[in-house]
């Protein structure tokens, strides 16, 4: 708690309230921090961002006072919120708020500042600020402090754990799968080297190079499991190469499975344009970049079963050959017998040029080459990252693009419209993240410095699912498992540790968001039932979901993850400590609650609700209720 | 469709650009109101096309319910209900210092092991053997979740589809009752489960690992009173937020949850269900075998919960229980985990369900059981060699077997018959004539339950069309609907 304040109490005055005049407070006698920039007369604007906190230094006088005025506003005329545009942070607003004034779509208030500061610490770090950096902000009368957060979060470990669960979520890395077992240390090196780029903000460009031309012992050299993770055991090479061929066009928001068995004419003709244009002799030749990858398997002496890493490496020779009759997919024949397809990159039917720019070119570095420098590349990860920031993709799904129906100047046949919900931003966004040098910090910095990402989940007036492509308000999200279970850590301060397997993790790791995988921890079978009931997914063939569940409600209701963690008798745990401490009133017991478990303050209702839930005396046992509470409320649940 | 018939008030002047097809239907958006925010929500309410499409295929429709028992890992074949003695089927001569008598026995046009599966073999009245079953991958994860799916996992929609359990419940939905509490889709002992997939998580697998004690999840560890004072202050500080919430649509169906799983804790029916009492597990359990404890066996746990889900009839149609470590490299026969007592746990727990199942009435039908209103069925993801690797146990092998019991089936027959090691297969014994694939015995477990197997789903995220059984509608899967009428004379079955 800050030392300036005794205790910080709020008044919301949001727009079914009223305001109260600050002036009018100070003319009472009512002593208060006074925020710069706001202005006399408040009331007659219809919304003030970020200046609608007051701090009172005694709450006990000033709460009658202050409760009086609320009342007097709420008995007035809700003043209807007119419509206006709001400061144009960049870019991004420029597209968003432009399409909106075209088409005459309301769009909600910018969030409180609470509200923000809550959201830009889940969604860079996956964890809820303390109490003292809520009051800190709240505090803060730079208007430039918004932006100053996000930079300084974006430079902190816990940005590199969260964003590399995001990163192993789209290279599926996990230990077991379909495809293969990768043994512990592999896997780690495959983790390491994913948590050392983000953390050091390698260009994505060269990051998804890095992965594509990895060469080594899987069990060292993080990215050469990338190939490793796709081998197909039990069939013919060739199957290898196409889920290579597969996983280069998730880079490229491209889901070439379907040509992989059969042409696309005939199949995906109501779908997408582009891919029923193309055939599975395309999809071949995009796999044939991978067909000169040497991936030899080390098996561990005492169990030859147990295979303990592979070597990759390239060829100088060898070619994807149309001659298989077994395996993943349909019989694989050309119009020859062994003909060779020779490499060609799908998205354009570039031949692969062997004395290319570099002569020593390898098949799969120049297929890296081309993959980084397609516009397309840059568009699928903006896209890619505005979908993990807001829920929904300007292209969706995002893995699923109509390279047809993508460009602005795109000749759109009959029936059919562009496949964006906002085009132009889609180009801009692209375009920065390549003239800014692939830069993820940059991309996601810039994304949630925009008004956009900082509009509020309530919405002024009736919504319409019509809204949804205008990005008109926040759409709020379930926090993911692993922000549940850190969240949870966090506010009840009761540490976790979750072990996983490797020789890389001789201590284990506190926080969920630091598992390498969403199968971790193996040998824990409750943490792991508790995790995937929120649905992380295996990596694998079930993906993440943010859908909710009766099991995520029993879990939170009566799993001991929760219920172990709120009792006093934890005397350095939250409740434990505001427990200890007698000196405080029952208000800020409460209100030190509210910050730790919700990062906000309590509006004057819950106040006055849980103060009266409390008792006088306060007992143990009301007070681990009400934090059990505050864990099953929809604003701890969501990030909003 | 016309583009003004959308819920905004009308006043933009173009339909902004973001549907690739028919404009809205207002209809659409009642429909999918309430679901969770997430990319496919999202694609569900930008792709508002017809959603169904079938064939209206005829459908058997005697089973109200399922148990599907899913043997993971993949158990032999040669071994249990294809049983063959051929030299080149490699069994050995002792285990243990002991000679090794499996006991196997003919009736009629099958030969079963009495040491392995006693209580079955008394039962092939009620049971029907498939053999002409063939899986098509040898991997386990890809296997299993092929057969929880009924599809290629790494085809088409594969990462999204739902398990069968959850399409059930889903079709089932029309026909709950407010009194049914219970989940329709309930997963026992589960490994490498699939869930709902892309469909809505209300259909999700509840998920349970049984114990005499109940069911953990269900109890508050604080109490019952404390949890009722816990759960008035959630209810008194979050309603503002849960009901017609300022956060949107999208949080209205944390209420739902949270009151489907108030109602699970609270229901004394529930709770009875899952709970059980060493007796019982005692019955469903094999004897011991050497150092192990009597009645401990967690299938017949899980055996039991089945039966009084389906008896108390409160809305639980689909029942997936797994039963693992079927996975025998090694020392088939010998060891802590092998044949001699994975076996005889099958069949304790299948067998004296089938039984109690047959001794309870249909809650519906006059006349008949919960057996006749319930189909089982029983399989792997593969089966097993026939010939010994080095390390005395069986490998991944394609040829495997299918049971089917209940609901309507014609028990007391075989299907298929395959070569003297048990690997192709000289008889197919169905009308089709070719190999039975987990897309056929899908087709058959869908017109057990009356579902029409060739229905599609346009509701899928990329509009592509979710097929409940993928090419049923051109005719390239279908039921195997010999399982439905006798095929062979009635043979001869020892009566106790």
């Amino acid at each position: 708690m800050s030392a300036r304040l005794k205790i910080v109490f709020v008044a919301i005055a949001g727009a079914t309230l009223g305001w109260i005049s600050v002036d009018a407070l100070l003319r009472a006698g009512v002593p208060t921090t006074k925020r710069e920039g706001v202005s006399p007369g408040v009331a007659d604007c219809t919304f003030f961002p970020g200046h609608e906190h007051l701090y009172v230094s005694n709450p006990t006088k000033e709460l009658n006072f202050i409760a009086a005025k609320l009342k007097e506003a709420s008995s007035a005329v809700p003043q209807r919120r007119s419509f206006f545009a709001p400061v144009q942070k960049n870019f991004i607003d420029a597209h968003i708020f432009g399409a909106m004034a075209r088409d005459g779509v309301a769009f909600a208030d910018l969030t409180t500042d609470s509200e923000f500061v809550r959201r830009v610490y889940l969604d860079t770090t996956g964890r809820i600020p303390s109490p003292d950096v809520v009051l800190n902000f709240l505090n803060d009368p730079a208007a430039d402090r918004r932006e100053a957060m996000i930079d300084s979060l974006l430079d902190t470990p816990e940005y590199a754990d969260r964003w590399s669960n995001f990163i192993g979520d789209q290279l599926q890395l996990v230990l077991n799968s379909t495809q293969i077992n990768l043994d512990p240390e592999a896997r780690n090196a495959y983790y390491n080297f994913v948590r050392a780029s983000i953390g050091q903000n390698k260009p994505y460009d060269q990051f998804v190079t890095e992965l594509i031309t990895g060469t080594g012992n899987t069990t060292e050299e993080g990215p050469a499991n990338f190939v490793a993770r796709w081998r197909q055991p039990n069939g013919p090479i060739q199957d290898t190469y196409d889920n290579l061929a597969a996983a280069a066009g998730q880079f490229l928001g491209l889901s070439l499975n379907c040509i992989s068995c059969h042409d696309g004419a005939g199949h995906t003709n109501a779908l997408n344009l582009y891919l029923t244009k193309r055939t599975r002799y395309d999809f071949w030749a995009m796999a044939a970049f991978f067909s000169r990858t040497a991936m030899n398997p080390y098996r561990d002496p005492k169990d030859n079963n147990r295979i303990l890493g592979f070597m990759i490496a390239d060829n100088r020779t060898g070619g994807y050959i149309l001659n298989t009759t077994s395996g993943n997919k349909t019989a694989r024949n050309g119009t020859a017998p062994n003909e060779v397809v020779m490499p060609k990159y799908l998205p354009d039917g570039s031949p692969f040029d062997a004395y290319g720019p570099n002569p020593a070119e390898t098949y799969r570095s120049a297929l890296a080459r081309m993959l980084t420098s397609d516009h397309q590349f840059a568009r699928a990860t903006v896209n890619y990252v505005w979908k993990e920031l807001f829920g929904l993709g300007i292209v969706e799904p995002a893995d699923n693009f109509d390279l047809d129906r993508i460009s602005i100047e795109a000749k759109i046949p009959e029936g059919w419209l562009l496949q964006a919900n906002q085009p132009e931003l889609l180009e801009a966004l692209a375009i920065d993240f390549e003239q800014h040098n692939y830069d993820l910090k940059y991309l996601i910095g810039t994304i949630m410095k925009s008004a956009t990402y900082q509009l509020s989940c309530s919405y002024p007036g009736a919504w319409s699912d019509a809204h949804i492509p205008y990005f008109a308000r926040k759409f709020p999200r379930r926090l993911k498992a692993e922000e549940i279970a850190d969240v949870i850590t966090q506010a009840t301060n009761v540490p976790a540790s979750y072990q996983p397997r490797g020789s890389a993790y001789s201590k284990p790791v506190n926080w969920a968001m630091q598992l390498p995988d969403t199968i971790e921890p193996l040998g824990n079978l409750q943490m792991r039932t508790f995790l995937d009931a929120f649905l992380r997914g295996n990596r694998d063939d079930r993906s993440r979901s943010s859908e909710g569940s009766i099991l995520q409600a029993l879990a939170l209701l009566n799993n001991s993850f929760v219920t172990t963690r709120i009792k006093v008798s934890n005397v350095n745990s939250t409740v434990g400590k505001l427990w200890a401490n007698k000196d405080l009133t029952p208000a800020e017991r409460v209100t030190r609650l509210y910050l730790a478990t919700l990062s906000r303050l309590p509006s004057l209702e819950e106040l006055d609700k849980s103060i009266l839930y409390l008792g006088d005396p306060v007992s143990a046992s009301k007070l681990e209720d009400l934090q059990f509470a505050f864990i099953n409320k929809v604003d701890f649940i969501f990030n909003y | 469709m016309s583009k003004r018939s959308c819920q905004c008030n009308g006043e933009h002047s173009r339909m902004f650009s973001f549907i690739s097809g028919p404009g809205f239907s207002r209809r659409q958006f009642f429909r999918i109101a309430g679901t969770g925010v997430s990319g496919y929500y999202f694609a569900r309410v930008l792709r508002p096309i017809d959603v169904l499409a079938q064939a209206k295929v005829p459908t058997v429709g005697t089973a109200k319910n399922c148990v599907f028992v899913f043997l993971a890992g993949a158990p032999s074949h040669v071994d249990t209900f294809d049983y063959k003695e051929d030299a080149d089927v490699m069994r050995p001569p002792a285990v243990n210092g002991q000679p090794l008598n499996l006991m196997p026995e003919t009736y009629g046009g099958i030969k079963i092991s009495r040491t392995l599966l006693p209580n079955l073999s008394d039962l092939l009245g009620e049971i029907v053997v498939v053999r002409s079953v063939l899986s098509k991958a040898l991997a386990h994860e890809l296997a299993q979740t092929w057969a929880q799916i009924g599809r290629s996992p790494t085809g088409a929609l594969g990462n999204v589809s739902p398990n069968i359990g959850a399409v059930v419940a889903l079709e089932m939905e029309s026909r709950r009752k407010a009194s049914d509490v219970l989940p329709g889709f309930v997963a026992l002992n589960s490994i490498n489960l699939v869930g709902s997939g892309y469909i809505s998580s209300k259909y999700a697998p509840f998920q349970v690992s049984p114990a005499p004690t109940g069911l953990a999840g269900l109890a508050h560890p604080d109490g019952p009173s404390r949890f009722d004072s816990r759960w008035g202050l959630i209810r008194d500080l979050d309603s503002p937020l849960r009901i017609d919430s300022p956060l949107g649509k999208s949080v209205d169906d944390m209420g739902e949850f949270y009151k489907s799983a108030l109602t699970l804790m609270g229901s004394q029916e529930v709770k009875q269900a899952f709970q059980y009492s060493t007796e019982e597990t005692t019955r469903y359990s094999p004897p011991p075998l050497g150092n192990q404890r009597a009645g401990q066996s967690v299938f017949g746990g899980a055996c039991i919960v089945a039966r009084n889900l389906l008896a108390a009839n409160k809305g639980t149609r689909f029942i997936t229980i797994t039963l693992g470590g079927w996975d025998m490299h090694s020392n088939i026969y010998a060891g802590n985990n092998s044949l001699l007592t994975l076996a005889p746990s099958l069949d304790y727990g299948l067998a004296n369900l089938i039984k109690d199942l047959q001794s309870k009435p249909s809650p519906e039908t006059p006349g008949k059981t919960l057996f006749d209103d319930t189909l089982i069925v029983v399989q792997g993801e593969f089966g097993r060699t026939p010939g010994y690797n080095g390390q005395g146990g069986r490998d991944h092998f394609l040829r495997q077997f299918s049971l089917f019991a209940g609901g309507g089936t014609a028990g007391g027959q075989v299907i298929g018959q395959t070569d003297r090691t048990g690997n192709r297969v000289i008889d197919f014994g169905w009308h089709s004539n070719r190999d039975i694939r987990n897309e056929d015995i899908f087709a058959t477990i869908y017109s057990a339950l009356g579902i029409d197997y060739t229905t599609v789903r346009y509701d899928d995220p990329i509009g592509r069309g979710f097929e409940y059984v993928p090419m049923a509608k051109d005719g390239v899967y279908e039921p195997v609907t010999e399982v439905f009428k006798p095929q062979l004379p009635a043979r001869s079955r020892r009566v106790i």
